[in-house]
């Protein structure tokens, strides 16, 4: 990923700066062996939405996008005023416990930097979720879908792709 | 940002490798075989566990902790043979960037609020030094 990818995909994630996460969903994953259960997280999942003013038809929220972490591709930090809040190594049940944290939460901007793709994601209350890719080939670490149908990756591997909805 | 690295700034990384999953070895200095090991210690060991990271070059990834084992092992050969150049060790979140000659970073990312989520460095004397974070501070010697 260069400079000029990073910068790109900032700008194609506009979309959902200001807007809000109104739900958040995560992915525990239970294995059963004859030692015992494990559990990990392979999944989260943040979905946006924007309040319609008033003077349009339908007034209330409407469905912006939604953000796929995927948390076996890559580490997902929540820290707040610079301090870790929780990580997605944590066990499931302090996870589940501290992510609800960014339900109601406005998204303030969004940050890549290359060439590994670390992706920021800031929120008001100086909320900071910071997802770190630990591939350098295949698989996706995130995805955006918004709900006009544009596409946005990081992925495969460090690299930037997106589809644009518009036909 | 601590100076948690200064013991292995300036030295050659030589014989690192990757052990059981994806946690790092990364030995520097002179390396000496040991008794039932299959790799040789350097005078200085850096090792972590329970850590994620990425190794890159310029605008390229090599290889991060989720590839397939012979991507990180291609990943990982890159750092032999390179001199440390310098190390930053982020107070809060313990995430580390060691950069090496030849244009070869290291980057990690803390995954875990365990307290075994961090580099562990091993001195020439067999002392283990754990370098920590705002969790714990620098860690010590054992």
């Amino acid at each position: 990923m260069t400079t000029g990818d990073a910068a790109t995909i900032r700008d194609l994630s506009r979309p959902i700066w200001g807007t809000q996460v109104w739900q958040v969903r995560l992915n525990v994953q239970h294995i059963f062996q004859d030692r015992g259960v494990l559990e990990g997280m392979d999944g989260l999942w943040l979905d946006f939405r924007e309040f319609r003013p008033k003077r349009e038809l339908g007034e209330g929220h409407r469905s912006v996008a939604s953000l796929y972490i995927n948390l076996r591709n890559c580490g997902a930090r929540l820290e707040q005023h610079g301090v870790p809040v929780v990580m997605s190594g944590d066990p499931s049940a302090r996870v589940l416990g501290e992510v609800q944290r960014l339900v109601g939460i406005r998204l303030v901007d969004v940050e890549v930097k290359p060439p590994g793709g670390e992706t920021l994601l800031r929120f008001d209350s100086a909320l900071v979720l910071s997802c770190f890719p630990a591939v350098s080939r295949e698989g996706d670490s995130w995805v955006l879908n918004t709900d006009l149908g544009d596409v946005l990756k990081l992925g495969p591997g460090p690299r930037m792709t997106y589809i644009s909805g518009r036909r | 940002m601590l100076n948690a690295f200064a013991a292995v700034v300036g030295q050659k990384a030589q014989g690192c490798w990757l052990g059981y999953g994806s946690v790092l070895f990364l030995e520097f200095g002179e390396l000496h075989p040991l008794e039932h090991q299959t790799h040789p210690r350097g005078e200085w060991s850096l090792s972590s566990a329970r850590i994620l990271w990425r190794i890159e070059q310029d605008d390229s990834v090599l290889g991060g902790s989720e590839d397939d084992r012979p991507t990180m092992e291609a990943a990982i050969e890159y750092i032999n043979g390179n001199t440390l150049v310098a190390g930053e060790l982020l107070e809060a979140s313990g995430d580390s960037v060691l950069t090496f000659s030849g244009r070869v970073v290291l980057k990690t990312f803390v995954l875990s609020s365990a307290e075994d989520s961090r580099w562990h460095l091993t001195l020439a004397d067999g002392s283990h030094v754990s370098l920590g974070t705002a969790r714990s501070g620098m860690g010590t010697v054992s």
